[in-house]
């Protein structure tokens, strides 16, 4: 349960738990798009030196980042498989009606490997050491330059902070409901998918109007405690940049200049 | 002229759209500042309408008679604003009044609403939290924290703005016996230190005893309006309009039955125990 509650966020107190949540979803959202930089096996080999170096600051179990993996691994291995058998090109060593494998299937399966494995292991690093609330805090800054064209950030950030103190809770009620309807003889995990489809009204009808209530109640709270709308409102919870922040941007920059460098043309 | 009356209620009417009748009839009352009041009534009597009345969250309905006044405002749309500055609500359900993600979020929501700089929320959101004993959870999550400790924030996100006048709505009622006893205990001290008004709705005996005045409701009309000890002594009223008398009185019920007379005056615990210890000497 408690698993559950604070998402995947694993708490710490390595280098990374002290950046800016700003700081590293930036940093994350670049480093994706750097991965796309490399195309040969030095800048390959770079890119995988500066992500695993990232991995073993945050100082966490390594079990940790291979669950990350564990559910996309499927999907890497087929990507890899679809390159590996359908590209053509260089010396073949293989053929067999349309299916062959060629020196560039080979290098380039291993490219597609290499790519997604570190694209989901640097979203781990992120996702893991923050807490969702800090990456709510992080949007809502990516997001401020939008107010420009009338969106309401304001008004999205509480939306989102709202959404994110309830889902605990709302998950307790879902768990409280289950275990009601189970005592009154419901059956949730047997049965066709139709027989299980039916099975999840007494759970849902129960839950929308218990959200609604508490979206009621809460509204009246909040408009209680003198809430009329973002204007004027001060912030308790700000974000500050420190001296770690800038090491990591360093660190950023320093792989794509790297990249940029032994990059082929 | 001072102010002496915190809550004034002058012939207030209130219909829902959704019902018929009205819920509240020509309600009239005062609530003397610096007092602790307690509103008792059967479920459906009208208590939190009155509560949702006193900070415009609802209007009565319109009638040239009817007036509400609160710390000296009289309520209309215009004010509506300056009541709720000094009125604070604490609600029945710990869970859906919480707003922020973390404790200090929620105590400083009401100062962020308000306009206050960051650097003034911070100290005295760490100082009512001291004051309701939480401060060593101020980066809790709900969900880590018990009911009772949730109204405690509760308690201190609506001291942060030092209002005049606290309600609570029933707000122990999901609460378990050392919860409740908790809170009131909290509230009982703030309200000396802050010179603060307690109107609080309840079904729980022992909280309306503790209050200076009792206003007993019933079916959108008040019946009565005295000290706990008073009301509480008028053992057919309360059993007519179905509601809890105090373990006293229900001892005293008993005894009669069974044939011994206790005089009406004996009200507190102490008193019937010593009666009772002399009862036994005399045989």
């Amino acid at each position: 349960m408690s698993k559950i509650i604070v998402g995947r966020y694993i708490p710490g107190n390595s280098l990374i738990y002290k950046m800016d949540p700003r700081g590293k979803l930036l940093v994350t959202i670049l480093f994706i798009f750097a991965i796309f930089l490399a195309n040969n096996p030095v800048t390959y080999g770079i890119v995988t030196v500066f992500c695993l170096m990232a991995v073993i600051v945050t100082g966490l179990n390594a079990k940790v980042f291979w669950n990350g993996v564990k559910p996309l691994i499927g999907l890497i291995f087929f990507t890899s498989l679809l390159q590996l058998f359908f590209m053509t090109g260089g010396h073949v060593f293989w053929q067999w009606g349309i299916f062959a494998i060629s020196s560039y299937g080979l290098i380039n399966a291993a490219y597609i490997f290499i790519r997604f494995t570190l694209i989901i292991l640097i979203s781990t690093v992120m996702t893991v050491t923050t807490m969702p609330l800090e990456i709510a805090d992080a949007m809502e800054w990516l997001l401020k330059p939008l107010s420009i064209f009338k969106v309401p950030v304001d008004k999205i950030a509480l939306v989102i902070s709202i959404a994110l103190r309830f889902v605990p809770t709302l998950f307790d009620e879902t768990l409280k409901i289950m275990n009601a309807q189970r005592s009154r003889g419901a059956d949730f995990n047997d049965g066709g998918l139709i027989k299980r489809a039916k099975a999840i009204t007494p759970i849902l009808v129960p839950l929308f109007i218990h959200s609604l209530e508490t979206a009621i109640d809460l509204s009246t709270a909040m408009e209680s405690r003198g809430y009329r709308g973002s204007e004027g409102r001060t912030k308790y919870r700000v974000l500050n940049w420190s001296k770690y922040d800038l090491i990591s941007l360093t660190y950023f920059v320093l792989l794509v200049g790297l990249l940029l460098i032994f990059r082929t043309h | 002229m001072p102010i002496n009356d915190a809550i004034i209620f002058q012939n207030v009417r209130f219909t829902y759209p959704e019902t018929k009748g009205p819920v509240l009839k020509n309600v009239s009352f005062k609530v003397k500042k610096g007092t602790w009041i307690s509103l008792i009534g059967h479920n459906g009597s009208g208590k939190s309408t009155i509560s949702k009345l006193v900070n415009g969250l609802l209007l009565p309905d319109s009638n040239s008679h009817s007036q509400i006044s609160v710390a000296g405002l009289n309520l209309n749309s215009k004010n509506i604003w300056n009541i709720r500055e000094k009125v604070g609500i604490v609600f029945q359900n710990p869970d859906n009044q919480f707003v922020g993600a973390t404790v200090g979020d929620d105590v400083a929501f009401g100062l962020e609403n308000r306009g206050v700089s960051r650097q003034k929320m911070i100290k005295i959101v760490k100082q009512v939290l001291s004051e309701v004993g939480m401060l060593d959870y101020i980066d809790a999550e709900p969900a880590n924290l018990s009911g009772g400790q949730k109204q405690r924030v509760a308690i201190a996100g609506i001291l942060a703005v030092e209002p005049e006048i606290i309600i609570l709505d029933e707000s122990t009622s999901m609460l378990d016996p050392s919860g409740r006893a908790q809170i009131l205990k909290i509230i009982r001290r703030l309200m000396k230190a802050k010179d603060l008004t307690i109107l609080s709705i309840t079904h729980d005996i022992d909280e309306a005893s503790m209050a200076d005045d009792v206003i007993v409701l019933n079916d959108g009309q008040i019946l009565d309006q005295d000290t706990p000890l008073n009301i509480f002594s008028k053992v057919e009223m309360l059993q007519r309009i179905g509601l809890d008398i105090p373990f006293v009185e229900k001892l005293k019920l008993k005894l009669k039955e069974m044939g011994i007379k206790i005089p009406k005056e004996l009200q507190t615990k102490d008193e019937l125990k010593q009666y009772l210890c002399q009862l036994d000497l005399k045989k």
